[in-house]
């Protein structure tokens, strides 16, 4: 599955950049000077807002369930700890404890909004940028070829990588490995044993793609040419400054009042 | 073009060398076709002259050289050489390195700090010669195994190099993708006149293409030769089984003009027409008579599929499968036929439960499919991948084998005995302590069979157990497929090879589309040429050269059509003597 889709929303012909600039780092870091739910909600709903702008189709929106989940999860860890506030409930289970007190529950809501929040920021930017124009965007942060060229092996492999592991899982299957029964010790070791043939399987491909990739000059010491190499458009600068914008007067009012 | 002298290889921890002392020189504009048995040095070939060997293969040693245009590849690193050698790999997916098409032909020259203006005007030309223009834009996990390979020939062709050097390039495509391949590199040898070095097992297809022939086995070269003069050596008729075409060629004494063998369908087929004389064949001939007689279909059905329909997401408005009925019977050998994306994988899927029916019902035994637990199933149906490196998880091949038996819970003596058994009949017993993951390309995947095997299975699925292997490993294949058969197991195979399918199977199945097309006995499938053609199915020579002949019943294998020639050579000779009379 490719994350990105093309489409005619404005934030699709912004340049990779201003996407990773804004996205994955000016929106990216509000959440963190944020401290009540209710200011982390009404990003939250912006960042909603800007999601569903970009139309995602429906196998898209289908990503939001694991991440909602993780996210769920994640922050009962919460609970397990005293995070102050007024308690409701409290149980002692020898070295572990588990409390639910007004500051666990409001920890926990953060966390959660914050998540929420930092994923559509992500999906808002794979789902608007292809790989090459991530990659363009990541270059011009001035970042070194091998990592740029290790991201767009990333994004082009992940989907294969994660067939492969798939095949492995339906071929232990079929020899009578059950992922889905079993207690957790069980499952776990089960889990455990496909890594033997998944890292024979992606050593093999990796081999591959090594070899290719000298075959394709990968190494060269000339300078390199960019045969796609598009250039910052009015829209790129008029984003970027009003992402700036909001980032400063956020902080702003933040430092002012603890919003 | 290229030169060897005195060129050797092997690796620093290696005995044996992989390329013994050897001396070859390959001429500007041929198109050489290397071939010979897994193992035995062809892929090394090729790595010494795209500079592969030494330079990226770590512990590789050589003495003396190639030269490939003048440049001593040995003392040049390889991506120096990539304006005079492009290469191809085995794998279409993996070697494309960028998202689309056209980021993969443009690559390269970026790499190569090529200007702009010139990789638009070598982008125009490559589109036009490989005729890839409207895949341009196109994601490469979009394009089917064939396209995928001509989009690594274009990659190649970016570069405008002088040789260019395929390595099993049409190793895992379907007949469809194969033909794409070899239709492309012809194209470029005849009308472009690019040097090509060809490296493949398929000498039915690629033989009549090249212009010289080298056999390389155990680190040698066996044979250099014409392809029309290939099996007039001894040595090469040990190591490589002939062509149909040209083992039919053989057992018939028939000869080309020049004295060769006849390499392709039409060339046989007009020496027949010339020793039958102006006589018109015997159009219409009735080969019934000669035909063995297909087992009946006996037994109980062992797995039956009723009105089984299948989609991959629940959104989607098409069925992959399409409403399907289907019984196997107990002790039935089955293929299973048809392009890639026909649903030959997924019916199979839905019948080892790896998928589950949107609606319909699977059964084993008359029992819902799905009423059975993953272990309790293994028992009655063995899914055998294509990629046995899928399955192996222990570190020794009896551990592997004996893997699928720990999980049933059986006794230690029981796991032993059913080990050696297994390894034993599909000869692998010689390495119960080897690792799988090192065994050749045959061995692992007999390794993968035996683990199944192991579990004993009533139905054994393989999902193309011959695909990569040479000719003389897939007739070992097949013929330890056969022996689990006659041994009473039900085998189901899936496979794009027909010459296999006519060669050993009794009952074949065609998908297209998500469809069974037609479900019967094999000689009345390859009695569907027209049809057959329309759903991407090629035909093996002999069932080719059969309706060359008009005959109205296709012979199936070599054996069936020299039987049948040697009927109608009597018919004719009986007809001229009484003339005489």
């Amino acid at each position: 599955m490719q994350l990105y889709y093309p489409s005619n929303s404005i934030i699709h012909y912004m340049h990779g950049f201003s996407k990773i600039l804004i996205f994955g780092i000016l929106l990216t870091l509000i959440p963190l000077f944020m401290e009540q739910p209710i200011s982390l909600l009404l990003l939250l709903f912006l960042c909603a807002a800007l999601f569903s702008y970009i139309r995602p189709p429906k196998t898209h929106l289908l990503l939001l369930i694991p991440v909602g989940l993780l996210a769920v999860m994640m922050s009962t860890t919460y609970f397990f700890a005293d995070m102050g506030g007024q308690v409701y409930l409290h149980m002692d289970f020898g070295y572990w404890m588990f409390q639910i007190s007004s500051g666990n529950i409001l920890f926990a809501v953060t966390f959660i909004l914050r998540m929420m929040i930092w994923s559509l920021l992500f999906f808002i930017l794979l789902f608007t940028t292809s790989p090459e124009d991530l990659v363009i965007g990541l270059k011009r942060f001035g970042l070194p070829e091998f990592l740029t060229l290790a991201v767009s092996l990333a994004l082009r492999y992940w989907s294969l990588m994660i067939f492969d592991v798939k095949t492995v899982m339906d071929a232990q299957y079929c020899r009578g490995v059950d992922f889905r029964s079993g207690g957790l010790l069980t499952r776990t070791k089960r889990f455990a044993s496909l890594l033997i043939p998944v890292l024979f399987v992606f050593l093999k491909r990796f081999r591959t793609t090594s070899f290719a990739l000298t075959l394709k000059g990968v190494g060269r010491k000339n300078k390199r040419t960019y045969y796609y190499n598009p250039r910052l458009s009015a829209i790129d600068s008029w984003a970027i400054s009003s992402a700036a914008l909001l980032t400063a007067a956020w902080l702003t009012l933040q430092w002012l009042y603890k919003l | 073009m290229i030169r060897f002298d005195n060129y050797s290889c092997r690796y620093e921890s290696g005995k044996e060398p992989l390329l013994h002392t050897l001396n070859l020189q390959i001429n500007p504009g041929e198109f050489v076709f290397v071939t010979g048995p897994s193992g035995g040095g062809k892929s090394t070939l090729c790595f010494s002259i795209n500079g592969l060997i030494p330079n990226e293969m770590e512990g590789s040693l050589y003495e003396g050289s190639v030269t490939v245009d003048g440049i001593n590849v040995q003392q040049t690193f390889p991506y120096d050489l990539v304006s005079v050698v492009g290469t191809v790999l085995q794998d279409p997916e993996w070697q494309l390195v960028r998202g689309t098409v056209k980021e993969e032909l443009t690559f390269a020259l970026e790499n190569m700090g090529v200007p702009v203006e010139e990789i638009d005007r070598r982008l125009a030309q490559v589109a036009e010669q490989v005729q890839i223009k409207p895949l341009l834009l196109r994601s490469s996990l979009e394009l089917s195994g064939g396209q995928k390979q001509r989009v690594a020939i274009a990659a190649c062709l970016m570069m405008q190099p002088k040789v260019i050097v395929l390595d099993e390039p049409t190793a895992e495509l379907d007949p469809m993708g194969k033909e794409m391949v070899m239709e492309t590199i012809c194209e470029l040898h005849r009308e472009w006149g690019y040097t090509v070095v060809f490296v493949d097992h398929n000498l039915d297809v690629t033989l009549p293409h090249a212009s010289r022939v080298i056999v390389v086995a155990n680190g040698r070269i066996i044979a250099d030769a014409p392809p029309s003069r290939l099996f007039d050596q001894q040595a090469v008729r040990k190591l490589l089984p002939m062509p149909q075409v040209v083992h039919l060629s053989r057992q018939l004494g028939v000869r080309s003009p020049d004295g060769g063998d006849p390499l392709t369908v039409a060339e046989l087929e007009e020496e027949l027409a010339r020793r039958l004389g102006t006589r018109a064949p015997l159009a219409g001939t009735n080969n019934e008579q000669l035909i063995r007689d297909e087992p009946a279909r006996s037994g109980k059905p062992i797995i039956e599929l009723k009105q089984v329909r299948f989609k991959y997401k629940k959104h989607d408005t098409d069925l992959t499968i399409k409403p399907v009925d289907l019984r196997i019977m107990q002790g039935e050998f089955t293929a299973i036929i048809g392009h890639n994306g026909a649903g030959k994988s997924t019916l199979c899927k839905l019948i080892t439960g790896l998928l589950k029916p949107s609606s319909g019902e699977v059964l084993i035994h008359g029992k819902q499919a799905n009423s059975y637990q993953a272990e309790q199933r293994v028992r009655h149906v063995g899914f055998v991948f294509q990629n046995p490196d899928f399955q192996f998880v222990r570190r020794t091949v009896y551990d592997e084998v004996a893997y699928g038996l720990h999980i049933q819970r059986l006794k230690a003596e029981e796991i032993d005995v059913r080990v050696r058994q297994v390894t034993k009949l599909l000869n692998i017993d010689n390495y119960l302590n080897e690792h799988p993951h090192f065994l050749s390309r045959g061995e692992r995947r007999r390794v993968a069979i035996a683990s199944i095997l192991a579990l004993e299975p009533e139905v054994i699925i393989l999902d193309e157990p011959t695909t990569g292997l040479d000719s003389l490993r897939c007739q070992e294949m097949m013929s330890y497929i056969r022996k689990l058969w006659q041994k009473g197991h039900t085998i189901i195979l899936l496979t794009h090879d027909m010459r296999v399918v006519a060669d050993y199977v009794p009952r074949t199945i065609v998908m297209s589309g998500g469809q069974i097309q037609w479900d019967a006995p094999t000689r009345d499938i390859f009695a569907k040429k027209e049809e057959l053609h329309r759903h991407q199915i090629t035909l093996p020579p002999v069932v080719e050269l059969s309706y060359a002949l008009g005959w109205s019943v296709p012979s199936l294998t070599s054996e069936e059509f020299i039987a049948h020639m040697d009927r109608e050579e009597g018919v004719i000779e009986t007809a001229a003597e009484g003339v005489l009379r």
